[in-house]
């Protein structure tokens, strides 16, 4: 195909075809640059998404800004100490000022610092629950879907007894049962999630298992855990991911939840779901100490769901704004 | 469709099986001593030794399962060790508040939740558009607990509108009492003429009712938005406007209709959750319902009553699912119940 | 059949479409001219991607997404431009003096209501009738289209009917409200072969009965022959030839027209080669310059690379090629 670079406005008898704002003497050819872009790869989408959906940009940065946040704590917390064992008897439920932008607690420590060194253990939390619960919920759900027959049946079952009961009220039961701590708490809540990971896996690999690449594997005899993992897992990540980006929020939800209730986290730890907690003794006095904790959780759940509702729309193509 | 509606209903017998004796082993492994429970602090060995007799948990574990599940069979859910009262009748006791709670917050979230989301679809990627999910976003993140102690500090100790907690006002239980009744005490009241009561207990529901709600609403609007989205896509709505019907019927009949099958899924689903919520919203209004009961049957290790809020709770979410199944298929012929 | 002093019921001048994508704009639409007159069918044929399903949403201006706009050109209706109009005004006009056919009937047919209730609906809305006279009429319009047991049909849903039925239900409403042009977007497309028969039978002595005239889109020349009185061809977005029907499948004269006609697989006791069209399909990301057909012409030439030949008159028909094959020329002679 050949082509000439020649001045676009050209063309004998044709009408104008007006309209266009001015573009000067293009060629005709796509530019290198709309070449170059048509072999860019997932990078460009996805700054192409964020700039499309402003909400999700939104997101993204709140999620960095808490990472971030976390990770830099020690630096970001004007008395680090104070997120842990310090206590300043002087300085007790002390209203918000400069120095204390979010108050102090009843034992004097600054509840800014306390917040800042919270979401250490909140995106912890997150990230270990979601993790225990795909570890759980995947290989499961997998052979479910795959080998089906009766193995199908109990494990979905099973699946429908722990669903037949709302998360928060199982996740309380378990970590009463498993005694109040930190980690119960998060064990609780990922035994609560996995569930739904089983059910989204199971899907994938009934409808994966037909596929022609998986008979073509079976046919050679290649081994089944090998085809699970390879060839039905790895192409089912999509649905997974943006279900646990979902989750996030949730989760974080739900353990502070548990926290609140004196089943999760313990003093002195500087849980947000805690600091409610100890802060609802006081709180008609002394406002502040339950309303920054409170904010800390909704902007960090806001975060990860903008940020999981822009992966399931990125996804989706039927979604997108076309 | 009956032969499916008693094939679901079957199904969730199953589970619902499965789920008490998940559940009756889980109690069993509590580490306190139930009989000791149910004599209180006071008690002597002997009479915790006649109480256990009494309550057959010398029996095998097998045994003391069948003879539970013969008991439910018969509508006996056991005695509550801490009230000592049959737990049935505790429940009885205990629904009604929860129940006028939960209805309320949900009709809140329905009517909220819906309009937001089509109005969101219909302008989509406006400011309004943004707002709305911006607002959705925000009501499906907050947590329950603090929402609701929020509203307190905003509206009990800032604007002194709306009471801080419990069901109605105490001093008007005393002075306009109630006569016994459904339990619900809207209804109640609003049938017997106690206007004095009816203006306490909407009061008091204002609060619990928009803390329930907020979660709900939010989710709705969201799934709303979403499946609206997509039934924009479809070439029946194309249709509708080569026939130059105009805009709103395309969206609130054509439209919606088609989307709201989708939705109510999730619609019954947040039902269900809120049935976590009102967990964490009793809690905080101390407000005198299932979740009351069921908080303090977990802390005194009442067996009884745990497997009977467990069995209740989990039958009434396997009769919603179900009742959410046929719901579809009224909504959409292309169903095939099989 | 089109008198040269006929007003034409339907003009599109110059129209540009584009699709704006995040790697650019797409140049779908570069239509130079396309006359329909009153009580004529139109044959607009082409491959996948000419355009030819796209020009038929704009004429009702139903664009296919949000991204696609058009930049230029007018689309006049009894002398109205279209493209012009106010949502107000297409509205009364769709449906009532525009209707259109969709190729796929299963997914135009809202699957929550009963087929009757949007032909009930156009019947009320553009004929101002009470219902008892709307469900009157809806019977009668569906035994036009040859349904059998109409008052049964009209409860029924759409995935309880047939391809065949639901096809016809689409043609009964889109000839209810009585419009004098009717757009059918490969209403053919979608059915079994069996059925394709009846549909075209029907379609032919809806036209003489009513006298309306048809925008018939397709892909498929067999039926284009049987159907059309006039046809045109579309390429890359345009349109590269318009001539009765008889003409084109004669002696066409755009090299396009005659390579897609050489194309059509014929059962013949010699066995040849199925002839095929070199070159791929245009890249609608270029700004248009020259012939669209150009790279893939057997007779380009240097004129056709860096002009764009417009629709001029040839025979009874319009040709937009700087060389149009004369008529009579076997193919062998003319595309050597």
């Amino acid at each position: 195909m050949t082509t000439t670079e020649v001045d676009d406005r050209g063309g004998g008898g044709r009408t104008d075809q007006g309209g266009r704002p001015g573009q000067g003497s293009r060629t005709d050819r796509p530019s290198e640059a709309q070449d170059q872009a048509t072999r860019r790869g997932s990078l460009f989408w996805v700054w192409h998404v964020l700039r499309q959906n402003p909400l999700t940009a939104l997101g993204a940065a709140m999620v960095l800004g808490l990472v971030l946040a976390a990770l830099l704590a020690p630096w970001l917390a004007p008395f680090p100490g104070d997120g842990g064992v310090d206590v300043h008897p002087k300085s007790q439920l002390l209203a918000p000022s400069l120095e204390h932008p979010f108050g102090t607690d009843e034992l004097g420590r600054d509840l800014f610092s306390r917040v800042v060194y919270g979401a250490r253990i909140s995106l912890f939390t997150g990230s270990l629950v979601i993790g225990l619960a795909l570890l759980i919920g995947i290989p499961l759900g997998a052979a479910a879907g795959y080998l089906g027959g009766f193995v199908d049946e109990v494990i979905m079952r099973f699946v429908d007894i722990v669903l037949s009961f709302p998360p928060l009220l199982l996740a309380t039961a378990l970590a009463a049962m498993l005694g109040s701590s930190l980690v119960n708490a998060m064990i609780a809540v990922a035994v609560a999630w996995w569930p739904w990971y089983a059910r989204i896996m199971r899907g994938q690999a009934v409808a994966l298992r037909e596929r022609g690449y998986v008979e073509a594997a079976r046919a050679g005899g290649v081994g089944t855990l090998r085809i699970l993992t390879r060839h039905i897992i790895a192409n089912s990540l999509p649905p997974l991911i943006v279900q646990a980006s979902m989750d996030f929020g949730s989760v974080i939800l739900t353990s502070a939840s548990l926290s609140f209730l004196g089943l999760g986290a313990q003093p002195p730890q500087p849980e947000w779901g805690l600091l409610i907690s100890t802060g609802r003794t006081f709180f008609l006095t002394n406002w502040w100490y339950v309303t920054f904790p409170g904010l800390a959780i909704l902007v960090t759940a806001v975060a990860f769901n903008l940020v999981g509702d822009g992966l399931r729309e990125y996804l989706d193509p039927r979604l997108r704004s076309v | 469709m009956w032969a499916y509606t008693l094939r679901r209903i079957a199904l969730g017998i199953v589970v619902l099986l499965g789920l008490t004796l998940v559940t009756f082993l889980i109690a069993r492994v509590v580490p306190s001593d139930p009989a000791a429970r149910w004599m209180g602090p006071r008690a002597t060995a002997e009479q915790i030794g006649a109480a256990r007799v009494k309550l057959g948990l010398d029996k095998p574990l097998y045994v003391q399962y069948l003879r539970y599940m013969a008991d439910m069979a018969r509508g006996d859910l056991g005695t509550s060790i801490r009230t000592h009262q049959p737990v049935r009748k505790d429940l009885a006791a205990m629904l009604p508040a929860t129940v006028e709670l939960v209805v309320v917050g949900m009709v809140l979230a329905v009517l909220v939740g819906i309009p937001l989301g089509v109005l969101s679809a219909m302008f989509r990627d406006s400011p309004m558009d943004h707002l709305g999910r911006v607002v959705s976003v925000t009501s499906v993140s907050l947590p329950t607990f603090w929402l609701a102690m929020i509203l307190q500090l905003v509206f009990f100790k800032s604007l002194g509108i709306l009471p801080l907690a419990d069901r109605v006002d105490s001093i008007i239980k005393l002075t306009y009492p109630l006569r016994p009744g459904t339990g619900f005490y809207l209804l109640d009241s609003l049938l017997q003429g106690n206007w004095p009561f009816f203006h306490s207990t909407l009061a008091h529901l204002m609060l619990p009712a928009v803390t329930l709600a907020a979660y709900p609403a939010g989710l709705v609007a969201r799934m709303i938005r979403s499946s609206m989205l997509e039934v924009y896509q479809e070439d029946y709505i194309r249709l509708g406007r080569a026939f130059g019907f105009s805009e709103s019927l395309i969206t609130f009949r054509y439209a919606l209709r088609n989307a709201l099958a989708p939705a109510l899924t999730v619609i019954a689903l947040t039902f269900a959750y809120s049935l976590g919520s009102t967990f964490l919203v009793e809690a905080v209004f101390n407000w005198p319902g299932m979740g009351k009961y069921a908080a303090d049957a977990v802390t005194t290790a009442d067996y009884p009553a745990i497997m009977g809020v467990t069995i209740f709770i989990a039958a009434l979410y396997v009769a919603l699912n179900i009742l959410v199944d046929i719901a579809q298929a009224v909504l959409d012929p292309r169903v095939q119940l099989s | 059949m089109a008198e040269p002093q006929r007003l034409p019921l339907l003009e599109i001048r110059n129209l540009s479409l584009e699709f704006a994508t995040p790697l650019g704009p797409v140049y779908a639409l570069n239509l130079g001219g396309l006359d329909l007159y009153p009580g004529e069918v139109l044959g607009l044929v082409g491959e996948s991607g000419s355009g030819k399903s796209l020009t038929a949403s704009t004429v009702l201006g139903l664009l296919p997404s949000r991204r696609a706009r058009v930049t230029s050109g007018q689309v006049l209706f009894d002398g109205r431009d279209l493209l012009r109009a106010t949502p107000a005004e297409l509205q009364h006009i769709r449906g009532r003096d525009i209707s259109m056919i969709f190729q796929d009937p299963m997914a135009a047919l809202n699957p929550v209501f009963p087929v009757g209730e949007p032909l009930l609906r156009i019947l009320r809305l553009h004929r101002g009738l009470r219902p008892a006279e709307a469900r009157h009429e809806a019977l009668r319009i569906l035994d036009e289209v040859q349904i059998p047991d109409p008052a049964a049909i009209l409860r029924r849903y759409p995935h309880e009917l047939s391809g065949g039925q639901r096809q016809r239900i689409m043609i009964a409403m889109a000839i209810a409200g009585g419009p004098r042009l009717l757009v059918a977007d490969e209403p053919t497309t979608a059915l079994d072969v069996t059925v394709q028969e009846q549909v075209i039978r029907l379609l032919q002595a809806l036209q003489r009965a009513h006298g309306t005239a048809v925008l018939f889109i397709t892909h498929n020349m067999g039926v284009v022959a049987r159907l059309a009185d006039r046809v045109a061809v579309m390429y890359g977005g345009d349109v590269v030839e318009v001539a009765p029907v008889a003409e084109l499948f004669s002696a066409p004269r755009h090299p396009y027209s005659r390579l897609l006609l050489d194309a059509i697989p014929r059962v013949s006791a010699r066995r040849e080669r199925l002839p095929a069209i070199g070159g791929e399909v245009p890249d609608l990301r270029r700004r248009p310059v020259g012939c669209a057909f150009a790279p893939r012409c057997p007779l380009v030439t240097a004129r056709c690379l860096s002009e764009r030949p417009s629709l001029s008159a040839a025979g009874a028909g319009q040709v937009a090629c700087f060389h149009p094959l004369a008529a009579g020329d076997s193919r062998t002679e003319a595309l050597a």
